[in-house]
């Protein structure tokens, strides 16, 4: 079963995402991961699964998605380096 | 005495303008949105909050992206009206050629920029460009509302 969990090396542990970032998704999903990762591990590796509250799975989650619908009409656009504060 | 946070090499400055710019345009352009493209930090999006509402433009107007794909990115050129690149008349802005006109121009969509530095060296007003006097938001808005106005 392909689920897009990703079992790292060499300590084999579900390795975290970067957070949601557009849209939130993600949160509460912690333990349906869980779920996912013991059901596929052989067991002497189901005890590597971690609860993080950042873990996604990467088929699911909307990391640094931006949702294009949400742009409704027309519009003008900038691209650029907005800098940082210092 | 430190009275504010000092902004790095970004384009801030350029976006404050431009925002000063569509707040002209939008008042004669019923709809028109001004999508901003690029990473931003929290605060920096308070701040760029602060210049929209100083503006006097509806926050529904100005929308963030924030980071986009390039894919993504390449899709919102060809949904664009006009595509901006403001630039003022510092030294710095008149001693640069902005590649990113180079790419508005490869996604085919009207470009609309300032007579400064090399521009008038590539760029005629109205033939293949749009080019605005430099530092002149009211010439800057026309030409936002020239383009949104006749587009098919």
């Amino acid at each position: 079963m392909e689920t897009g969990i990703q079992v790292g090396q060499p300590s084999e542990q579900l390795v975290s995402h970067a957070p949601c970032q557009a849209s939130g998704r993600g949160a509460g999903k912690s333990e349906d991961l869980e779920r996912k990762a013991v059901a596929i591990l052989p067991p002497p590796r189901k005890r590597n699964v971690l609860l993080h509250s950042i873990l996604v799975d990467a088929n699911e989650a909307a990391v640094e998605k931006l949702q294009l619908e949400i742009i409704k009409g027309p519009y003008v656009l900038w691209c650029g380096d907005f800098g940082r504060i210092l | 005495m430190c009275c504010g946070a000092a902004i790095s090499a970004g384009y801030f400055d350029s976006v404050t303008w431009l925002i000063r710019c569509c707040a002209i345009a939008f008042k004669r352009v019923e709809g028109l949105k001004l999508v901003l493209v690029g990473s931003l930090t929290d605060s920096l999006r308070l701040r760029l909050l602060g210049e929209i509402r100083a503006a006097g433009l509806p926050e529904d107007r100005v929308i963030p992206t924030g980071y986009v794909s390039r894919q993504e990115l390449w899709t919102l050129y060809a949904g664009a009206v006009a595509l901006l690149a403001p630039l003022d008349s510092s030294e710095r802005s008149r001693a640069r050629f902005p590649w990113k006109i180079a790419e508005y121009l490869a996604a085919g969509r009207p470009v609309i920029t300032n007579g400064v530095g090399e521009i008038p060296r590539y760029f005629t007003d109205g033939e293949n460009a749009l080019v605005a006097r430099p530092d002149d938001e009211e010439d800057f808005a026309s030409k936002i509302e020239l383009v949104a106005k006749n587009r098919p």
